[in-house]
């Protein structure tokens, strides 16, 4: 199935190619991009299930042939993008609840996924929200999100106008950008190999420089172990917690509760 | 450990196996040395599923704080780890066991393995399905619990937490049996104690960002020797045609013709 899928996108993207000579390169990635906008349209639902309804959202839920599919039978690997991650709604949350913490300010949500976390900066007033995930199918996903909620998303290399959403597919994880007051890492902390390490020491440079940095997480075990020495536990700040709601909790058996944590200066 | 406070954490073990699937016919080897594994599909010990559930049915209360999967075998225990990610355990530990070793693992080695593990996770709870559906032993939670010196209960229908102690409804012959054990405790799972979720897709991919460690018995310190010896494999009787009777005459000459009646 999935390869059917491929082969058909592939002689979809030859003919476009056949039939625009003059700009084959630019008219064959917006047909992919359309592509892969229309299936997501046509295989994700509309919600607001969640812990922000404020947010309509299109993921797969359980009215979807997918919530009950085998992995290796979605076309796309991995679609992180088509569920709303605990930590990811708590963070959103709690961004809807406190727009002082986006109003005015460039926020940066890493990991992004559906996008919901950047949306609702938009939507709380953020200068700039950038919503960054290295999967180009969640790019899509999150420009259709962003205008399914007003927001105008802007994805490179069309110029961001404030208040818009700009979606980012490079890597950031590492990187320092004075432009940043913000930067989100909802669920980001379930490796607990080199990369949770690189996004913990990352966390430390950006708050070291003055940017905020919002974490949040279900209580994964990662997090609890990674965050357990002294130094760490003083550092993080828990600044609300939330039931997750039935329909949450039924995505993500075990977790039942999640946190926003925010990382403070060394003193 | 014997008082668990709030704070403290509640991890609990739990033993996951990957069997033939249960609804796949099996077939004996040509040289009945065991069962054709080949090519034929496996799946997480349905009583283990059990304990698994239960497990994340005490997290979810708030009982416990962690469940970490265990599964001893070759590299395709990983799928059946999977299996036990997705329903909600926090993380895996795979015990690496070569094929040709994994033929002649039996209980007593699972129960060293698990009872090493559980000293050093610092766990407050094991629980595992009463026996596997393929070779319906029933020994690992009963020596687990002797390896470990906890109290074990066994055959489990229902459990409740009560202050530092657990109170566990039995599944016995006579009926059903309620007793109170301390943790730490080692406890089995009955089929009537719940009915497992299935893993749909949002718990699966998830559970791919889990982590699985990976030890071998002998980091352990767990030898893992052959002690039983396996004779020969063999089906079961194959069910005789029967023939069906027209009427009560037909009956009593057919039983008489047998020997049955005089």
């Amino acid at each position: 199935m999935a390869s059917l899928i491929r082969s058909a996108r592939l002689l979809r993207r030859l003919h476009s190619l056949a039939s625009h000579p003059v700009s084959p390169l630019t008219s064959a990635a917006r047909t992919t991009a359309e592509n892969v906008a229309k299936w997501i349209e046509e295989n994700t639902e509309v919600s607001r299930d969640h812990l922000t309804p404020e947010l309509r959202l299109r993921l797969v839920t359980q009215n979807c042939w997918l919530w009950r599919a085998r992995a290796e039978d979605c076309p796309y690997p991995d679609p992180f993008w088509a569920f709303y991650w605990p930590g990811g709604q708590v963070l959103t949350r709690f961004l809807l609840d406190n727009p002082d913490v986006s109003r005015g300010k460039t926020v940066l949500d890493v990991g992004s996924g559906c996008g919901a976390s950047a949306i609702a900066a938009s939507m709380s007033g953020a200068t700039y929200a950038i919503a960054n995930d290295t999967d180009p199918i969640a790019a899509t996903a999150v420009a259709l999100n962003a205008r399914l909620n007003g927001v105008c998303a802007a994805t490179p290399p069309s110029p961001a106008p404030p208040g818009s959403c700009e979606i980012c597919t490079a890597s950031l994880v590492g990187r320092l950008d004075a432009r940043w007051d913000v930067v989100l890492l909802g669920d980001m902390f379930y490796d607990d190999g080199d990369f949770g390490r690189a996004i913990l020491d990352w966390a430390d440079d950006l708050t070291t420089r003055g940017t905020a940095v919002l974490v949040g997480d279900p209580g994964r075990a990662t997090f609890r172990e990674r965050t357990a020495t002294t130094t760490l536990r003083r550092r993080l700040l828990k600044v609300a917690e939330y039931d997750l709601p039935r329909r949450c909790r039924e995505e993500n058996s075990g977790f039942t509760t999640g946190a926003v944590w925010q990382f403070s200066r060394v003193v | 450990m014997g008082v668990l406070g709030p704070k403290m954490a509640f991890r609990v073990l739990v033993g996951c196996k990957r069997v033939i699937d249960y609804a796949v016919k099996v077939r004996v080897k040509p040289d009945k040395t065991g069962v054709v594994t080949d090519g034929v599909k496996h799946s997480l010990n349905p009583f283990d599923e059990i304990a698994i559930e239960e497990a994340v049915r005490l997290k979810e209360k708030k009982i416990a704080t962690e469940i970490v999967a265990v599964s001893c075998g070759p590299p395709k225990c990983q799928e059946v780890l999977r299996t036990a990610l997705a329903m909600g355990a926090d993380r895996g530990i795979h015990i690496e066991v070569p094929d040709e070793e994994y033929a002649s693992l039996q209980p007593i080695h699972v129960s060293k393995i698990l009872a090493k593990l559980a000293a050093q996770e610092e766990a407050s709870m094991i629980i595992v399905g009463k026996q596997a559906i393929d070779d319906d032993c029933n020994q690992t939670a009963q020596m687990t619990a002797a390896f470990l010196d906890w109290p074990q209960a066994t055959f489990a229908s229902k459990i409740e937490k009560t202050n530092g102690d657990l109170l566990v409804t039995r599944e016995v012959d006579g009926g059903l049996e309620t007793i109170k054990v301390k943790l730490p405790a080692v406890l089995s799972t009955d089929l009537r104690l719940n009915e497992p979720r299935y893993a749909t897709l949002p718990n699966i991919m998830k559970a791919k960002k889990k982590k699985i460690d990976k030890k071998k018995p002998a980091d352990l310190g767990v030898d893992i020797t052959q002690h039983v010896e396996v004779l020969k494999v063999e089906e079961p009787p194959v069910r005789q045609a029967g023939v069906i009777i027209e009427n009560a005459e037909q009956l009593v000459s057919k039983l008489r013709e047998a020997g049955h009646i005089q």
